[in-house]
């Protein structure tokens, strides 16, 4: 599974942004997600990937951070 | 003290969101009650109920706002649009911090909390949807509609069954009136139409039977044959201003809010009393500076249950001695249902447009007068009024909160 492509997938899909717009260096904060919008994003990025995300781990900022946490999360619980 | 202009509405109803549309359908006496088993999204009990099927969110909200906003707030949000639109609310010039919303709502994001429960227990799901608690909160609506006005004054949410929207109606012109605020949103909400709401009211046995032969009969105000009450769904808001600030602006006056009391019957959890009921109206009657034979009109409570209507009834006629004689009085829950509370703010609407029109709705399906509800009802057709000029509007709640609003026509 390419991740950036689900997530951009993902984020287009949700909150009808456009997908042009999701590149890695975007932040969260400009594509109209506010900290309530990440919290439910992280829900569905759980489901799609089958991973668990730690409140701990939900600090991330651009697009190319939840890319990394979802990689890294997928390889740590074992599902790459 | 200031008097209190209404210079703005906005409703969502089972026939629309058109004020005028959704008035013509109360005169007309059209009901929209209809057999909940016409759905087939649940498992629903026998029973009728008054839902709005033409409301499409994504009408109204992007998908990424759906996500916090229950229904009864996504109507909340439409009808005040609708009346702060109507009011023709300036974008500027506006002092923020003396602008507020008052919102009433009886079980406030009964269907967010319906779904997660579902999922928790239903689906053994331990993954609950995030926003849960944001969404379902009871001061949710009012939350939204000040983030979407930016109006930075008092932004309270009244929780009192079915006087919830009377009383935020109430308090809201009085912030006004004692010069603490000079415009309020204000208003009610309900969106309960979901089975185990509706299954948990079957339970207490206040439901109407479905009317054998038409079912859109269903809820029988005053009538000696009634048999309990109908749910509905659905909102109203106003906009009410300080007189000076509505004219200074140049907003077309549509009516004065005059007087409201609320008062509590402390007597049982959900008997009413006719003490109870007759102290609200007089306290209301006082506050507006009126007598009674100058109420020209009664929109009643007047649910369709055996207590309600016999007690409002013997309290009306308390209240108003030998004038109920000859005031006319109606029910217009048996076209709408009961909506709890979005119900005060759905029916002030139907009083204000009365009141501006000069015409008053009738009781639907009242054709049995029961003796004991014995007043001057307006049966069948709507009745031509043409010199009314103050008008009451009846709330009566479980928990003995009673919430009364009186309301004068404009010349």
């Amino acid at each position: 599974m390419d991740t950036l492509e689900t997530l951009r997938g993902l984020i287009a899909d949700k909150f009808e942004v456009e997908p042009g717009q999701i590149f890695p260096e975007a932040s969260l904060d400009t594509l109209g997600l506010d900290s309530l919008a990440v919290f439910d994003l992280i829900f569905d990025i759980e489901s799609v990937f089958e991973i668990t995300v730690a409140n701990d781990e939900v600090k991330i900022v651009t697009v190319a951070d939840v890319v990394s946490l979802i990689d890294r999360l997928r390889q740590e619980q074992g599902k790459a | 003290m200031h008097r209190v202009a209404v210079t703005g509405w906005g409703v969502v109803s089972p026939w629309g969101n058109d004020p005028t549309v959704f008035q013509q359908a109360v005169l007309n006496g059209h009901s929209a009650v209809r057999p909940l088993d016409e759905r087939a999204d649940a498992p629903w009990p026998l029973r009728a109920a008054a839902w709005i099927d033409h409301f499409n969110p994504r009408d109204y909200f992007t998908a990424s706002q759906l996500s916090t906003l229950d229904r009864t707030s996504q109507f909340a949000l439409v009808a005040s649009r609708n009346a702060l639109q109507m009011a023709a609310v300036p974008q500027v010039d506006l002092n923020l911090d003396q602008c507020g919303v008052y919102v009433g709502t009886g079980m406030g994001s009964a269907g967010t909390l319906e779904s997660t429960y579902h999922s928790f227990f239903a689906e053994q799901s331990r993954r609950l949807k995030p926003l849960t608690v944001p969404s379902s909160m009871a001061n949710a609506a009012a939350a939204h509609i000040v983030i979407e006005t930016q109006f930075t004054g008092p932004n309270v949410t009244f929780c009192s069954a079915c006087a919830s929207s009377a009383i935020a109606i109430g308090e809201a012109a009085r912030k006004i009136r004692y010069g603490e605020v000079s415009l309020m949103v204000a208003g009610g909400a309900e969106a309960l139409l979901y089975p185990g709401v509706v299954y948990a009211w079957e339970a207490l046995r206040t439901l109407a039977d479905i009317d054998p032969i038409e079912a859109k009969r269903s809820c029988k105000p005053f009538s000696k044959n009634r048999s309990g009450m109908v749910l509905g769904e659905g909102a109203a808001f106003f906009v009410l201003e300080a007189w000076d600030h509505a004219q200074s602006r140049g907003a077309e006056i549509l009516a004065e809010l005059k007087g409201f009391a609320s008062t509590s019957d402390s007597v049982h959890l959900t008997k009413p009393s006719v003490a109870g009921q007759a102290r609200a109206m007089r306290a209301a009657i006082k506050d507006a500076n009126l007598q009674p034979q100058e109420i020209g009109y009664i929109n009643a409570h007047g649910t369709g249950t055996q207590a309600n209507d016999s007690t409002e009834a013997a309290a009306i006629r308390e209240v108003f001695g030998s004038h109920a004689a000859t005031l006319p009085v109606s029910s217009t829950k048996a076209v709408h249902g009961h909506l709890l509370g979005g119900a005060s703010a759905l029916e002030l609407l139907i009083t204000l447009k009365s009141l501006r029109d000069g015409r008053v709705p009738p009781t639907a399906n009242l054709d049995q007068i029961d003796p004991e509800c014995a007043l001057d009802h307006v049966l069948v057709q709507s009745r031509e009024t043409p010199n009314l000029r103050y008008a009451m509007s009846n709330s009566f709640a479980f928990g003995g909160t009673s919430g009364v609003l009186i309301a004068a026509a404009v010349p």
